[in-house]
């Protein structure tokens, strides 16, 4: 049997009533969820962050009874992290690395990396991807490619390893 | 007493080694320079290769200082190869030591062994003037063996 007109806008009205009510319980429901988490927040127990630095086109020098070096780098960046217990800084990232070495009683000594590192408090000097090293020793000239090396500046040495390959060509 | 028993008279394989206008290439597992002892050492299968001759050694050491190579020493199965002439020429030795200043070559070691063609010497020490191009093989206590055969 046809409804009426007044019994389906009766019905139309209810429906509509319904379905705002559904949505306002929902509207509700989640700001309840909302409030509730701001209202009881939770101290978190551990917290760390990490902050990195970076310098354009460093420049670090330096020098000791042998003689004198300084390494400039396209970028250096450091990345320094922090806790409750204490803050730690990492070692010292550099990208496309050029040092010289200028002993008081030797030729001098080029290095070229295309990345290095060391520690803030260590003078150890890291290359792990690679290194030439250019100099003169007697009549010659001197280039030296390794896979990785190692120079301790305070010492005025160098430790390459990996494939070691010197060209000495008469000067 | 050092017995003296053979003067080399032989063209040696270590002639060549006085030209030094040829590039040379050195092939090594590591090398440690040491700025402050003027010291570069070379670690592991050394291999020392010019257009003329090649060395092989365990080791190989080079003191330095302002004018230069001052001395270089091999250590280790050393082995010296000529590589250019009509007769392949080796020298094999336990050491051996180039003295920029004298410029004189000394192999050294319980069997040093000198090589061209079929004709060997052996001894236990052989230096080298590079200058007058002499060899001088000796051998502590005993005869030097030489090995000449007829061509």
């Amino acid at each position: 049997m046809p409804l009426s007109r007044p019994t389906q806008l009766a019905l139309l009205g209810a429906a509509g009533v319904a379905l705002l009510t559904v949505l306002a319980l929902n509207v509700q429901e989640s700001r309840t969820i909302v409030v509730a988490a701001n209202q009881a927040p939770t101290l978190p127990t551990t917290a760390s962050a990490t902050l990195v630095s970076e310098l354009a086109a460093p420049r670090f020098t330096g020098q000791n009874a042998q003689g004198s070096w300084e390494l400039t780098a396209a970028t250096a960046s450091q990345q320094a992290a922090g806790t409750q217990a204490g803050a730690t800084q990492g070692v010292v990232q550099l990208r496309s690395v050029t040092a010289k070495w200028l002993p008081h009683s030797a030729p001098a000594l080029g290095l070229q990396a295309p990345t290095a590192q060391f520690e803030p408090s260590s003078t150890l000097l890291k290359f792990a991807n690679g290194l030439t090293a250019t100099g003169q020793a007697g009549a010659y000239q001197v280039a030296v490619t390794a896979a990785a090396a190692m120079a301790d500046l305070s010492a005025s040495t160098l430790k390459l390893v990996g494939g070691v390959s010197a060209t000495l060509t008469p000067r | 007493m050092r017995t003296l028993l053979a003067l080399a008279l032989l063209s040696l394989p270590l002639g060549g080694i006085a030209q030094s206008t040829l590039p040379l290439h050195i092939s090594a597992a590591a090398l440690t320079v040491q700025q402050a002892q003027g010291q570069a050492v070379f670690l592991g299968k050394v291999k020392v290769t010019r257009a003329d001759f090649t060395l092989t050694a365990n080791q190989l050491t080079a003191n330095y200082g302002n004018t230069g190579l001052t001395t270089l020493t091999a250590q280790g199965n050393v082995l010296l190869t000529r590589t250019e002439g009509p007769l392949p020429e080796t020298a094999s030795a336990a050491a051996a030591l180039f003295n920029a200043q004298t410029n004189t070559l000394t192999l050294t070691g319980q069997t040093v062994k000198l090589q061209r063609g079929p004709t060997v010497l052996v001894g236990d020490k052989l230096v080298y003037n590079l200058n007058t191009q002499q060899a001088r093989v000796t051998q502590q206590g005993g005869p030097v063996q030489a090995t000449f055969t007829p061509q």
